[in-house]
């Protein structure tokens, strides 16, 4: 089957010739050619949650990684080392945070693993170290405790002192 | 629309079997595929149909799962920190999964205990925090001595100068604190919230600093009963004031916040000195107005630190008139600019002298002394003769007394906390010669019927010795007694008129 192509549609409407191995990297791809039998070349399959700009990133990230060994299932003992991101990633993720939102729903939809893996972990580095004030800044979120619980969670979460 | 998307993205498994009809329908007519879409959604400004008006995705439309997902890649204290962020990441930072696979990877799962495993992992965490503080720092700053930095602050510095390219020692009412920093980012330790470190990105240019003095602002409950007749035994001064918490956890998260030391802010907001570009010296306003961070270049690109709170400093256009005059072409760290250079000699007759008696919020008294007279001995002595009061000359007035309250006088628990002793030495020139800041303490004299009371309530006696001297190695030394003159209980610092500060010996 290397070298068949399939066509991926996005839910505007462009579709993208893409290499059924490279289309593969997606899990929900993979079960549907495969379950479903939609192996033929004319076929064009949508993608009714991933718009244009997306799906053209995720190509090109799937395509970037075609080689890679398939990604350890095991979720539990994953090395969570947040720097071990590529530098190619890292390059690829440098995106605005919507497009970085976006790819990660994109990911978790199609069932990318790896991409899901790198783009998570992006974010958790915009997580990591800052303060909550700067973390609700960063995402727009709004703060919804009241200063009592607040007071609460923070009280929980102090350090103490070892006499 | 919005609800739209997000319907279709809670159902994956769904969309699959309509790809069929889609797909099928999409290779016979895409136009009309992306026809119908737009008239199913019209959107409101849409003239062509594939624009859509651009949704911005937000973090929150994320699944429990996917935030789930991100939240495995943090560290614990992260995942403390985004427990504060809203209440659904509160719930989902308390997913025990989380927490658990924590508890085995720090192996901590062999031990029995009934603990929840978030538990677990914040007991584990105070234990390393502890081990990690004491070997950082052997010595328990206190929140005293961190702030003068005189805890042989140099001996601390050069022990760690090769591990750390900077230290900063600030201090809360836990008596703990700390930070320092290493390589490239400055770390703060912060546990006045959560545990966690700050870091801090430098910039190149700063390749050495030698020490920085963190101001914590401490303000103080005290206990102001106007019964002066009872007297309060020594166990029960103590607990009084550990009763009232000191309150500076508040503050010192907001210093912590000023004190993130934005480099090219210090940079581009200083005023250089002189009207030499390339002078050394750059001052820089902090945010909370009262102080200042005076930077000082030195050739080798290395740069000196010193904080000053300008609030005492109120004779502060004489201070930096003198420092503008320094000589610095030595390209000596600022800080011995400042601590110890230019002493004058003996046959420097003429020099002024400051003497500021303070805690942490409040002046209680302030005095210039011109025309100090320097013994001749082998140590230097300056003794203090003609008083200027400060009030008068310079300098806001004291408006605002402190919480404490001395005309009912009592003051319990341990009054040598708090007293700090600033002494500015000017030179013949008006140059800044020596500038210290000492913890002081104030004994009651032994003069006037009252004094078997005094060590009990120290402003029930007339007259009180101020000892000062410095930590580091007791070179410098204060002597000298405050004199109140009028008979009537009055305020120190209200009425500064009224007391006096004699007998003021320094020696070096």
């Amino acid at each position: 089957m290397a070298g068949n192509k399939i066509k991926l549609q996005s839910n505007d409407g462009d579709t993208f010739d893409v290499d059924v191995e490279i289309a593969k990297q997606s899990a929900t791809i993979k079960t549907m050619l495969e379950d479903l039998g939609m192996s033929e070349e004319d076929d064009v399959i949508p993608l009714p949650n991933v718009n244009s700009a997306i799906l053209k990133k995720v190509i090109q990230w799937a395509t970037h990684h075609k080689d890679d060994p398939p990604p350890p299932e095991d979720d539990e003992n994953r090395e969570k080392n947040l720097s071990d991101i590529s530098s190619w990633d890292q390059d690829f993720l440098k995106v605005d945070q919507g497009t970085l939102f976006e790819l990660i729903l994109a990911a978790n939809y199609l069932d990318i693993k790896g991409l899901l893996d790198v783009t998570c972990k992006t974010v958790a580095n915009m997580i990591k170290g800052r303060t909550p004030e700067e973390i609700r800044r960063q995402f727009n979120i709004k703060n919804d405790f009241t200063p009592q619980e607040e007071e609460q969670i923070k009280k929980e979460n102090e350090w103490c002192e070892e006499k | 629309m919005r609800t739209f998307k997000r319907d279709r993205r809670l159902m994956p498994s769904h969309s699959s079997r309509g790809w069929n009809m889609a797909s099928s329908k999409s290779n016979q007519n895409r136009q009309s595929l992306t026809k119908k879409t737009t008239t199913v959604f019209p959107l409101p400004n849409a003239t062509k149909p594939r624009y859509r008006v651009v949704h911005k995705t937000e973090i929150n439309e994320f699944s429990d799962d996917l935030i789930l997902s991100i939240f495995r890649y943090l560290s614990p204290i992260d995942l403390l920190n985004v427990g504060i962020i809203c209440r659904r990441w509160h719930a989902i930072s308390q997913d025990e999964s989380l927490w658990r696979s924590l508890v085995h990877s720090y192996g901590l799962h062999q031990t029995v205990s009934n603990l929840t495993s978030k538990q677990l992992v914040q007991k584990y965490l105070n234990r390393q925090i502890n081990i990690q503080l004491q070997k950082l720092f052997p010595v328990k700053f206190d929140k005293y001595k961190s702030y003068t930095g005189v805890l042989d602050y140099e001996t601390i510095f050069q022990k760690y100068s090769d591990r750390f390219q900077f230290c900063l020692a600030f201090c809360d009412d836990k008596h703990n604190v700390i930070w320092s920093q290493k390589y490239e980012t400055i770390k703060f330790f912060d546990i006045s919230m959560s545990v966690r470190w700050l870091e801090i990105t430098m910039p190149d240019l700063l390749t050495r600093i030698h020490f920085l003095r963190l101001f914590v602002n401490v303000s103080i409950k005290i206990n102001t009963r106007p019964n002066r007749t009872r007297l309060p035994q020594g166990n029960e001064q103590l607990a009084d004031v550990t009763e009232k918490p000191i309150q500076c956890t508040q503050t010192i998260q907001s210093l912590l916040r000023e004190y993130k030391f934005e480099w090219n802010l210090f940079r581009t907001r200083s005023v250089p000195l002189t009207k030499d570009p390339k002078s050394p010296i750059l001052i820089s306003r902090l945010a909370n107005e009262d102080d200042l961070l005076i930077g000082y270049y030195e050739k080798d690109k290395s740069i000196a630190f010193v904080v000053f709170n300008i609030n005492y400093l109120s004779f502060r256009e004489l201070f930096f008139a003198g420092l503008r005059t320094t000589d610095s072409t030595m390209y000596r760290s600022l800080s011995n600019h400042i601590v110890g250079s230019q002493f004058p000699r003996p046959n420097d007759m003429e020099v002024s002298v400051f003497i500021c008696l303070r805690n942490m919020t409040t002046k209680f008294l302030r005095h210039r002394f011109v025309n100090c007279r320097i013994k001749y001995s082998p140590s230097p002595v300056i003794e203090m003769i003609r008083i200027t009061d400060m009030n008068n000359e310079l300098g806001p007035e004291l408006s605002e007394l402190p919480k404490f309250n001395w005309k009912t006088g009592i003051f319990k628990g341990t009054i040598t906390d708090i007293f700090l002793i600033d002494v500015i030495v000017l030179n013949e020139d008006k140059n800044v010669s020596f500038s210290v800041t000492l913890p002081a303490t104030l004994t009651a004299g032994n003069v006037g019927e009252e004094s078997s009371q005094g060590s009990d309530y120290i402003l029930s006696s007339n007259v009180w010795n101020i000892k000062a001297a410095s930590q580091c190695n007791n070179t410098i030394q204060l002597n000298g007694t405050i004199m109140r003159l009028d008979s009537e209980y009055c305020a120190l610092g209200r009425d500064s008129q009224s007391w006096h500060l004699q007998n003021m010996t320094c020696s070096f």
